[in-house]
């Protein structure tokens, strides 16, 4: 699966994309959590909060289309993309 | 009815399918507002202008800095220190007299907010601060006015066209102020413009009905790739602003 990192967290994680194995049967809560274990503390800031839930302020998007159930399973999905919002104007 | 003024000047855009006479007399009976008027909502306004809205209120306190200016475009060198609403709106006025030009020296605020929304057909969400943002998709929301937010960050910059009270806003996405986002961001003024111009035209098409308004969509560009993304975005059932 592609995971797709933009605005501040492809800034500060220095990478805009990565392939990673994921099963069909993960939700999306997890996988987001796995990735923000592996990654350094400023970059897993933007991705979970200090309790390790899905971070409120980020936006998650499957294929295209914005999340907001995060129970739900990633099945077949190619892409997980992760973004936190943007107010620059 | 148009003048036959309006006519000869609008010509080239009145000859674009569905858009015609119809459309340019729907732009000139709408007030658009603009918070703020700096590298996304300066080329914003400027596009407004050239459409020939009837009314822009631009929204914008502070004083020109030197370092506005690699993206500010409605300002002028010479102004630095100058008040930044009242150049925008004398670059406006100077650019296309028949437009109404209202300049006002404040950011959207509490105080503000619910007046300057009351007064406008379209408003252009254009400020760095998602407080500002927030207020102002609240009271679009509650008035059941057309919104569209503009926002950019590095090379990324993302437009949300909304239909008040009909389709998903700002607060479905964002209903507070992200604890990590920097009133200052990295931008180069190109990416402004060119947000700013897709933010224009989606005023214009809800306004109008020309082609299709990109609602419930959030479109995405990033500009080192120049890949364009449509996000289907949703209505929040738990949505402070719009909860359906």
């Amino acid at each position: 699966m592609k995971i797709i990192y933009q605005g501040q967290i492809g800034a500060v994680a220095g990478l805009t994309s990565e392939e990673r194995d994921v099963s069909s049967d993960t939700t999306v809560a997890e996988l987001i959590a796995e990735i923000a274990k592996g990654k350094p503390a400023e970059v897993a800031r933007f991705l979970v909060d200090s309790e390790g839930n899905v971070s409120k302020s980020l936006l998650v998007v499957v294929d295209d289309d914005h999340v907001l159930d995060y129970s739900v399973r990633v099945g077949d999905a190619r892409e997980l993309l992760l973004m936190p919002p943007m107010a620059g104007g | 009815m148009l003048s036959d003024k309006d006519k000869a000047y609008y010509a080239w855009q009145l000859n674009v399918p569905g858009f015609g006479v119809e459309g340019q007399e729907k732009l000139r009976n709408a007030t658009a507002l603009v918070s703020r008027v700096g590298g996304l909502g300066g080329p914003l306004a400027f596009s407004l202008a050239a459409a020939g809205f009837g009314k822009i209120i631009l929204a914008h306190s502070g004083e020109l800095r030197e370092d506005d200016l690699n993206r500010q475009i409605l300002m002028k060198h010479d102004g630095l220190g100058g008040a930044r609403h009242e150049q925008a709106a004398e670059t406006l006025r100077r650019f296309n007299p028949d437009v109404d030009v209202e300049s006002v020296g404040e950011n959207i605020s509490e105080g503000n907010v619910v007046g300057l929304v009351e007064q406008a057909d379209v408003v252009f969400s254009c400020a760095p601060l998602f407080e500002e943002r927030l207020l102002m998709n609240r009271e679009a929301v509650r008035q059941k006015k057309f919104l569209v937010d503009g926002a950019m960050f590095n090379m990324e910059g993302q437009v949300l066209a909304v239909k008040g009270g009909e389709t998903a806003c700002l607060a479905c996405l964002v209903d507070e102020p992200p604890e990590h986002w920097q009133r200052r961001f990295p931008v180069i003024g190109a990416l402004s413009a060119m947000m700013a111009q897709i933010a224009a035209l989606e005023g214009i098409k809800m306004l109008t009905g020309l082609g299709e308004s990109q609602v419930d969509k959030l479109i995405h560009v990033d500009a080192l790739t120049m890949n364009m993304r449509k996000i289907k975005v949703r209505r929040n059932p738990h949505c402070k602003h719009c909860k359906v």
